[in-house]
């Protein structure tokens, strides 16, 4: 996502505060400023930072269980290492349009969804037996990943709209003030993000449980 | 669901995307009730991991000191080659100490009262071999040898006593020498005569 300047400027992190704000209870504003100041090698904010991130390992489990449980245990840590690594590889691209977690939410749904896609893409193994098949995911999955790969495929402003507005439950006129942008041109940024979308839907089609090009 | 398909009492693509955030939201609710997860306990230490790899970054004081002590290192530098760029050859020519500015003369002594001087001093371009003589003009275009000639790869030939001690009152200097493409340079001469 790209930085945006509507966000309202926090107080900067201190690691002398002895009452610092629960993880749970920081704005996106917050969030931001975290970002910023664990990228700068703030020692305080990335333990904070570190906290924040607690949600990727349990994100993935859900997702996990949504998709049918495709992956073990073992192969679920090893997710929630990759997932933690891409997310900080990212974090200069996080912009506080929404919290962290959510942010976070979006890389373990790619991350889980790209390692189920490679391993539908090798073939079976011999040491895989009948009673351990790989689960098919469900139909349910593939639509929701359908949609997010077109959301991915909007540009970054259309995308973020569209998040903001359906994801978050945001109005156009919170969209407006988070994005800093009259109320009006919201709408009308919104409309055109959902006819790009529609577009980009349209160039796909089903095919039985599933979506092809 | 079509998204293509016309709609029909709302847009089915925002229905969608409704039910997809509602969805997700469901499910990160969910996943911030969980207990535990696999790999939970692990996150810190994979982030820690992460972040020891990365070349330390300097703090903005710690840029400040940087970029100060080369600041003062680049000073310091600039006045020692200041303090020491090295000395021009001393060369006696009228006028004292002279740069060899390429330019092929004879120095001519600074002074020359009741002695030679201790050197024969000339400029010219570097890196060629010059010869140097001493001679005594004399009647009809005729002229001795008192020395030389001599080979000198530099811009000076010292003279010691005894050699001058047998000299006229009056000598004439010639330096010539041969370029790097073989063309000799006509000799350059000077005349040499004590006062008392």
């Amino acid at each position: 996502m790209s930085r945006l300047p509507a966000t309202p400027e926090p107080e900067p992190f201190d690691d002398k505060d002895t009452r610092p704000r629960p993880v749970e209870d920081m704005t996106h504003a917050d969030d931001l400023l975290l970002a910023r100041e664990a990228l700068s090698g703030s020692a305080f904010a990335r333990k904070r930072f570190a906290e924040r991130m607690r949600c990727v390992p349990r994100y993935l489990c859900v997702l996990n269980g949504r998709m049918g449980r495709p992956f073990q245990d073992h192969e679920l840590e090893d997710l929630a290492q990759e997932t933690l690594i891409e997310i900080w590889r990212r974090l200069d691209s996080y912009a506080g349009l929404a919290s962290m977690p959510t942010w976070a939410y979006r890389f373990c749904q790619q991350v889980l969804s790209s390692r189920l896609r490679s391993r539908q893409r090798r073939p079976p193994s011999l040491e895989l037996s009948d009673a351990d098949p790989i689960p098919a995911p469900s139909r349910t999955s593939l639509d929701h990943e359908h949609v997010h790969n077109a959301l991915d495929r909007l540009r970054q402003r259309d995308a973020d709209i569209i998040r903001l507005k359906h994801f978050e439950q945001l109005t156009f006129e919170e969209i407006a003030a988070r994005l800093g942008m009259p109320s009006s041109t919201a709408k009308a940024d919104y409309q055109r993000a959902l006819e790009r979308l529609r577009e980009l839907l349209g160039t796909w089609h089903k095919e039985g449980d599933g979506w092809t090009r | 669901m079509d998204p293509m398909k016309p709609n029909r009492g709302g847009d089915e693509l925002e229905r969608m995307l409704d039910e997809l955030g509602k969805l997700e939201r469901e499910e990160r609710r969910a996943g911030e009730e969980l207990p535990d997860a696999p790999g939970l306990r692990n996150v810190e230490r994979v982030l820690e991991d992460v972040w020891a790899e990365e070349p330390q970054q300097a703090s903005p004081r710690r840029t400040w000191i940087y970029w100060g002590a080369l600041a003062a290192a680049a000073a310091a530098l600039i006045a020692w080659v200041l303090l020491h760029q090295p000395t021009p050859p001393a060369m006696n020519g009228t006028t004292g100490e002279m740069l060899n500015d390429g330019v092929f003369r004879v120095l001519h002594p600074a002074s020359l009262e009741a002695s030679w001087p201790d050197r024969i001093q000339w400029s010219g371009p570097e890196g060629v071999t010059y010869s140097v003589r001493v001679v005594e003009e004399q009647p009809a275009g005729a002229e001795r040898v008192l020395l030389g000639p001599q080979q000198v790869r530099g811009f000076e030939l010292p003279l010691s006593a005894e050699t001058t001690r047998t000299w006229p009152k009056r000598v004439r200097v010639d330096v010539e020498y041969r370029r790097k493409d073989g063309r000799q340079v006509p000799p350059k001469s000077d005349w040499w005569e004590l006062a008392h």
